[in-house]
């Protein structure tokens, strides 16, 4: 049976300072009610939308990620119709049936090799935020905070081809690294993206589904639709054309409870705000400074780094993570190791935090990890017992080894022997440590390594300076 | 020809109250005006494009925060605790 | 030397040289006002704080501190232009006591340049009329006579300079707002061009359309009073990139300019006979003055008013949108309400112009509609604006009535929208083009003004006003009315 899904996704522009219009800070969270609001944003009877420009330089790179065609000149509409979070009773927005006023349009990306049109990406104003006292039944009245009014939002609107509720979870998680990438957008801030959708089954009608509170769960939200819709097809019920809130307590898609009436936004060009130009040169010079993003980030790690392409796309798949990856890389150079550790034995951390950052773990643990791995100081079974032990206390490898008295080679006889060996097989350092104090880590080194690291590192010490000394006598 | 049930819709959308008498006035009223509007249609517009002012992107504000500290909530009448008290949508 | 009918400019010079003190000068004004007002009502409220201020002024003259090019002078600003702390109504029940937390820019530079504010006046309810009839808070008075309309919607504005209450006034002007009042009370009035003076605090009403604009008794004063507010403004997006300047350099003369006069706005059925023997008179006038005058038609002017009343609605019907007592503005408590109804009834305290107008702007936007009426409409502008260009390739000015009849009765055409409409046939190209326009008095026909308009093209203010102060200073007119 043919599925068809539609996305429709609002994202805050949290790298912004300030709002979409006015110059009120756009950080909302946290503040007092209505500490955020200006004359302008308010809507006060006089005042004149400012329209922030690097909101559009912003909105030009989501849509460039998005290989969207970007116009010469953008214009902005406006959408009439009253509800107590808009201030003008109209939202400023952007508009194509008259003409393509929006920042982009006729974009695609691939989704598991299959494609997935943009139909367009616009800028647009938040509304403020209703709240009810004493939960929504019992209350009177609405109480209305204007502190995210006027925040910049862009809105992107994909064509309905995706097939699969898997793919809609591939496609966000992919929206979510670009977004992160690009520096516009902090998606782990709460509301700062959020996502409708509309599915039909069969040609049939289709349902829109919205106040879904994260992008995880979308896909959730979609499998129940999908299945409520195909069970009304058994019982020969037709599906009507409606909007449905998802209740993420209940787990369902519900009927909505206002009645969605047919709208007539009656949109016009916003008469406050001249066409906007924007010129090749901007776009050039956006095109220019964009970030690296995660398609060609996953490539570079694949060709120059050598990693498998399911590591790779795990990696990418958080810009932290990825950024963590690239940072290890830096201390210690096998790539491949220190990616096979993210990826596997660290992931599980990862996932339970909100990001891989408040973990104890730094990069330079992990690349410290893997060096001892790799030169066969300590096994791999050791080592993953090492990482437990270095996320709870954030403490480097060799710390928690020297601690690790159970394993510890402190037998002095045992330790001699070995101290023996080794000067036996490298003589040039040793004539080297004769000479220069430093060179004896080298020999400790050597002297770890053939203990797989549970040589007391202290005591091997004063064996090899003693040795040294009975040579040069 | 604008009938009284297309005013009456319109002033909902508006949100405007028309009684009966208000609506019959209005209706009466605006009829002759859309009418008037219909002379739009006496001219050929087939090749014009709507000339507009455009403006670079340059022109437009910087993206910094300023904090006002004024007194724009003294004109809010029905304030609860910082907030707006508005009607609740039922 | 009589105070109340001088020019702002004289007044500047005997306050800073201490002929007069500012305090004794609008002390004298306000005496004034409270003389006249029961007859005139230009006034929706006075400024509390206007002795203070002028005390304010005497003191930095006695200091020697610099001055203001505007120190002292009584200014009147039309009550839909917010001033910060004084209560702004756009003569509506809407806003009955809103009081703006903030000034319109216009407002600031005169403010900085030492201007007094004396009052807030009377306008049509949210500027939507010709007669300043609309006002909720009842009409002003034509004081040449005053049982006649002073025009609208700046009519308070037009009535406080001929009634000696103020020395200059600010109005707005979105289809004849400023030069309709200005032609029917003996006064000057220039709408400039869109975008040289900041809408920032303009409450809005038809925003693609309308603009601020100074009015006074000379033309000097007009263009002194343009001087200290147009110019870019960071606080509005569709302000040009121009720099404040001087435009009182106005002695040159309009010797070798050709001028046009539009033949459809002094010849149609609707123009009264005296009107238009008065602008072939000012034509004759020009002549004598070295212009050359040409008659020039203008044939899309038949579709302008459809064209501004298509977009002029339409634009209120969103600006107005706001108007719901939940943030400001006249508002009960909303608790119990169904949220509908809540904005019903707010909204019930539009007066019948301003809700009629809103319908019909939610008409002409409406699904299915866009294509047939506002899409239209804008296209016709285009043509407009086309047209004038072309005028303008050919003149340097063009003149014409700026009303096509004389100041009527109140009452007299207040119950028929469209007729009333008709009145601003002349006025409204120049809103719809941008290009700038102003009235001066011309003439007298008994006991009652009449208007002259010029147009400049987009941006020939100081040419405008030079032309207007050539004329002025061969015409002797009142302008200030025996109350």
């Amino acid at each position: 049976m043919s599925i068809k899904i539609g996305l429709e996704i609002h994202c805050q522009l949290t790298g912004l300072q300030s709002k979409l219009f006015c110059a009120c800070p756009s950080d909302y969270r946290g503040k007092p009610p209505n500490a955020n609001v200006c004359p302008v944003c308010l809507g006060l009877p006089g005042t004149l939308p400012l329209l922030n420009k690097k909101a559009l330089e912003y909105a030009v790179m989501i849509a460039l990620a998005l290989n969207c065609k970007i116009p010469d000149t953008v214009m902005f509409y406006r959408k009439n119709y009253f509800y107590p979070d808009l201030p003008k009773n109209f939202q400023i927005t952007q508009y194509n049936s008259h003409q393509i006023s929006s920042i982009g349009s006729e974009g695609a990306v691939e989704v598991d090799h299959k494609k997935v049109r943009i139909r367009r990406v616009q800028l647009e104003e938040d509304p403020g935020r209703l709240v009810y006292e004493g939960g929504m039944e019992t209350s009177l009245y609405t109480l209305v905070d204007y502190n995210r009014a006027g925040v910049a939002l862009v809105e992107i609107v994909t064509e309905p081809d995706f097939e699969d509720p898997k793919d809609v979870r591939i496609f966000l998680n992919k929206l979510t690294s670009v977004l992160e990438h690009l520096g516009v957008c902090d998606t782990k801030l709460e509301g700062a993206v959020r996502c409708d959708a509309n599915v039909s089954l069969a040609d049939g009608k289709k349902v829109e589904i919205k106040n879904v509170g994260s992008f995880k769960e979308v896909e959730k939200a979609l499998m129940f639709e999908i299945s409520r819709q195909k069970s009304l097809g058994i019982k020969g019920i037709e599906v009507k054309a409606e909007t449905r809130h998802w209740d993420d307590v209940r787990r369902i898609t519900i009927q909505s409870r206002t009645k969605e009436e047919e709208q007539d936004y009656r949109y016009f060009p916003e008469p406050d705000i001249p066409a906007v130009s924007l010129g090749s040169e901007l776009i050039n010079s956006i095109t220019e400074k964009m970030p690296e993003l995660p398609d060609a980030r996953k490539i570079r790690f694949i060709e120059k780094f050598g990693l498998s392409e399911q590591t790779a796309q795990v990696l990418i798949d958080s810009k932290e993570m990825a950024d963590f990856f690239e940072e290890s890389i830096k201390a210690y150079s096998n790539a491949r190791e220190i990616a096979n550790w993210i990826v596997t034995d660290m992931k599980g951390f990862i996932d339970e935090v909100d990001s891989i950052n408040s973990l104890e773990i730094k990069p330079a643990h992990i690349a410290e990890l893997a060096k001892l791995v790799d030169q066969s100081i300590i096994s791999r079974h050791s080592a993953k017992q090492i990482l437990q032990q270095m996320v709870k206390s954030g403490e480097m490898p060799l710390e928690i080894m020297k601690k690790d008295e159970s394993t510890k080679i402190s037998d002095v006889q045992a330790l001699t022997e070995i101290v023996d060996e080794v000067f036996a097989m490298e003589t040039d350092a040793v004539q080297d440590a004769l000479k220069n104090e430093k060179a004896i880590n080298f020999l400790l080194g050597k002297v770890i390594q053939s203990t797989k690291g549970r040589a007391d590192p202290k005591l091997a010490t004063e064996l090899i300076r003693k040795k040294l000394a009975s040579i040069s006598v | 020809m604008v009938s009284k049930e297309e005013v009456k819709h319109l002033a909902w959308l508006a949100r405007i109250e028309l009684d009966d008498k208000e609506l019959e006035v209005y209706t009466k009223q605006i009829e002759p005006i859309i009418n008037y509007f219909d002379i739009l249609d006496k001219i050929s517009l087939e090749d014009v494009q709507v000339s507009q002012r455009s403006v670079s992107y340059t022109k437009f504000r910087d993206d910094i925060a300023k904090e006002l500290g004024d007194n724009t909530l003294s004109v809010v009448k029905n304030i609860k605790e910082r907030f707006v008290k508005a009607p609740k949508m039922v | 030397m009589n105070v109340l009918a001088s020019n702002a400019t004289d007044i500047v010079t005997e306050i800073k040289n201490s002929s007069v003190s500012a305090e004794e000068y609008i002390s004298k004004v306000l005496d004034h006002v409270n003389k006249v007002e029961s007859k005139v009502h230009a006034y929706i409220s006075l400024n509390e704080l206007a002795i203070r201020r002028a005390r304010e002024i005497d003191s930095a003259v006695r200091k020697g501190e610099k001055l203001g090019r505007l120190a002292g002078v009584a200014i009147a600003i039309k009550d839909n232009i917010c001033t910060r702390g004084l209560k702004t109504t756009c003569a509506s029940k809407m806003l009955e006591d809103y009081i703006p937390p903030y000034s319109a820019t216009v407002i600031e530079r005169l403010e900085k340049e030492g201007a007094i504010i004396v009052g807030k006046t009377n306008l049509d309810e949210f500027a939507m009329g010709s007669t300043t009839e609309f006002s909720r808070f009842g009409e002003s008075r034509n004081p040449w006579d005053t049982g006649r309309v002073p025009g609208g919607s700046s009519g308070g504005s037009a009535v406080a300079l001929a009634a000696g209450e103020a020395a200059l006034s600010l109005g707005s002007d979105t289809g004849g707002s400023i030069r309709c009042p200005a032609s029917f009370c003996s006064t000057v009035g220039l709408k400039p061009t869109y975008g040289l003076v900041s809408r920032f605090g303009l409450i809005s009403f038809a925003n693609s359309l309308e603009l601020i604009g100074p009015m006074g008794r000379s033309v000097y004063d007009v263009a002194l009073m343009l001087s200290c507010i147009a110019g870019r403004d960071s606080m509005d997006h569709t302000t040009l990139d121009i720099d404040p300047k001087d435009y009182t350099s106005l002695k040159q003369g309009v010797k070798g300019a050709k001028i046009g006069l539009i033949k459809e706005m002094i010849s149609s059925d609707g123009v009264d006979e005296h009107v238009s023997k008065s602008i072939h008179d000012a034509a004759v006038k020009f002549e004598t003055l070295g212009a050359t005058i040409e008659e020039v038609s203008m044939s899309s002017l038949q579709y302008a008013l459809a064209s501004y009343y298509t977009i002029a609605m339409a634009e209120a019907s969103s600006n107005l949108a706001r108007y719901d007592g939940i943030r400001y503005g006249t508002g009960t408590n909303p608790e119990g309400f169904e949220w509908n109804s809540y904005y019903t009834k707010m909204r019930s305290n539009f007066g019948d112009e301003a809700k009629r107008r809103i319908i019909i702007g939610t008409y002409v936007l409406s699904s299915g509609y866009y294509g047939k009426y506002y899409l239209k409409a804008q296209k016709v502008r285009t043509l407009i604006k086309q047209e004038i260009s072309s005028l303008f390739k050919r003149f340097n000015l063009l003149i014409a009535p700026t009303m096509p009849m004389l100041p009527f009765k109140i009452g007299e055409k207040n119950f028929d929208p469209l007729q009333l409409y008709m009145a601003d046939i002349n006025t409204v190209p120049a809103n719809l083009a941008g290009i700038p326009s102003i009235s001066i008095p011309c003439a007298f026909k008994d006991g009652l003004p009449i208007g002259l308009q010029i147009m400049g093209d987009y941006l020939s203010e100081e040419l405008l006003l030079r032309a207007a102060y050539a004329f002025e200073e061969v015409t002797d007119v009142k302008k200030v009315a025996d109350l």
